[in-house]
């Protein structure tokens, strides 16, 4: 139906069931990202975001339904960071055949703010420093769409403040397109230009709004608030968005400082 | 100065009194007992070294090495082409099912069987010395790397399909690491199994060598004689340790916190 927009997106995908044994897992999800179109990919934790995004990435290619991309490179940042534990930071991204140089490899850590911990190996650096080199390894290859699954999850407030702000300086840079999975809306509408839903079981697609904030106004928590209000708003107050703002979300097995 | 100087280097001087200590008593242990018996059934230490000295003449050095030549050439063989089995085996199910009955059954063939099997059919002839040996060994190294193979990280081979790593890349990057600890035990093991069967094949068909030398000396009963090819022996597999597999193992194990 729509061959000229798939032409005209960097991804485009049509799942039209994938199924693990006999559960199945997502039905009929429709997609599209355009190019330099940064787009939020909402659900509660465990509907199927990540096994869509290993779908997308062409990690799991055992699906009905068609997958298109763009020509260029596809990055991913995987929600627990997988770094090679026995390679310093540097050698992580350096070893990747597009960058294939040290230099590159601390120009991009340095962009993620790691260049003093360039010559340390993964499991010496916290949770949220072993997350910004998986960006930096992403954003190493120059890709022209980037996979974001669970940024923030399992990290501090604190440091979730900064990583937002990392997330958004780094899109701007780099002008690649980005789907970021998260079950957190605020986190969504502070990041995203769409925000799309996924729900039930199967997940399907739910419902999918355009954000009505500029990529400018955004970066301000009072205004990403008064559109969650008006959006989840009465939502939240009946439970269904149980935990999405209120808590920094569950925790993950890979937690740590 | 010179006292804090002497009480830094106390810890790291106490990690080799003990060993050397508790060597000396064994030493003085011995030469008592064999003083006490006074029979040539039991030389004491100064009669051994005295018999190195003898033999020193009579080409000692020679025989070690040859011998050290066959176990190093098995042993290289034994690593490669047990590797290679073990990991077909760990990272294949269909391979598994196949062949792990083939495995169970070399595993359990004893190495004498396997020896005269060898010399039976290949002759009496450095080819199957070296083969015996390697066939012994394969079993084990490929059973302690197909549980390597089993153990391999699924998380980092998607991350390595992503990013386009090359097969050598990811051989090199992502598999081989992981697989080091597996390495270092069949290394560890194989090398104290490859050395004995050595001897056992040189003492039925070859004619130099430690094994051939023990064998002959046994034919003589000469009990000095046996322990100075013991002892050169010991001391070739203790430089083994010392100078090689530690240093690899201590590189290997770098990156740990």
């Amino acid at each position: 139906m729509k061959d000229h927009d798939d032409e005209d997106a960097a991804l485009s995908a049509h799942v039209r069931r994938k199924a693990f044994g006999s559960a199945e897992i997502l039905h009929d999800v429709a997609l599209q990202i355009g190019h330099g179109e940064r787009v939020a990919m909402l659900g509660p934790s465990g509907c199927g975001k990540s096994t869509l995004l290993a779908i997308l990435a062409g990690i799991d290619r055992d699906f009905d339904g068609s997958l298109t991309r763009d020509r260029g490179r596809l990055a991913m940042v995987f929600q627990s960071p997988r770094l090679l534990p026995w390679r310093t930071l540097t050698q992580n991204i350096a070893l990747l055949p597009d960058v294939a140089d040290g230099a590159r490899a601390r120009a991009a850590l340095a962009e993620v703010g790691l260049a003093d911990h360039a010559d340390a190996y993964p499991q010496m650096v916290s949770l949220g420093q072993q997350r910004r080199a998986a960006l930096a390894r992403a954003l190493a290859i120059d890709p022209k769409i980037i996979l974001l699954d669970e940024p923030l999850v399992s990290l501090d407030p604190r440091r979730v403040r900064a990583m937002l702000d990392l997330i958004r300086r780094v899109f701007d840079t780099h002008e690649a397109a980005a789907l970021i999975a998260t079950h957190d809306r605020r986190e969504a509408l502070a990041l995203a230009d769409r925000l799309i839903e996924l729900g039930g079981r199967p997940a399907t697609l739910v419902s999918e709004r355009r954000s009505p904030l500029s990529r400018q106004e955004r970066c301000d928590p009072c205004a990403v608030e008064e559109v969650y209000q008006a959006w989840f708003g009465s939502e939240a107050d009946t439970g269904t968005d149980k935990g999405a703002g209120a808590n920094p979300g569950p925790s993950h097995g890979d937690a740590d400082g | 100065m010179a006292a804090a100087e002497r009480r830094a280097k106390l810890p790291a001087a106490a990690n080799w009194i003990w060993p050397v200590v508790s060597l000396v008593a064994f030493i003085l242990l011995w030469a008592v007992i064999a003083a006490i018996i006074g029979s040539p059934v039991l030389p004491t230490p100064a009669a051994v070294i005295e018999a190195v000295r003898t033999e020193i003449a009579q080409g000692y050095f020679g025989h070690l090495a040859m011998t050290l030549l066959r176990v190093t050439a098995a042993f290289a063989i034994a690593m490669s082409v047990g590797s290679a089995i073990g990991l077909a085996l760990g990272m294949n199910r269909a391979v598994d099912r196949a062949f792990s009955g083939w495995l169970t059954f070399f595993l359990n063939l004893p190495a004498l069987v396997t020896i005269i099997l060898c010399y039976v059919w290949f002759g009496l002839t450095e080819v199957a010395a070296i083969a015996a040996v390697a066939i012994n060994k394969i079993p084990n190294v490929a059973a302690t790397l197909r549980e390597g193979g089993r153990a391999l990280d699924r998380d980092l081979e998607e991350m390595a399909g992503l990013f386009a790593l090359s097969w050598r890349a990811r051989m090199r990057h992502v598999v081989l690491p992981q697989l080091a600890p597996f390495f270092a035990v069949a290394a560890r093991n194989g090398l104290a199994l490859v050395w004995k069967i050595v001897l056992v094949v040189e003492l039925l068909g070859r004619s130099n060598g430690v094994g051939y030398m023990l064998h002959l000396h046994f034919q003589l009963f000469d009990v000095a004689a046996i322990l100075a090819y013991a002892l050169g022996f010991i001391v070739v597999v203790q430089i083994i340790e010392l100078a090689v597999l530690e240093p690899w193992e201590r590189n290997a194990r770098s990156w740990r916190r």
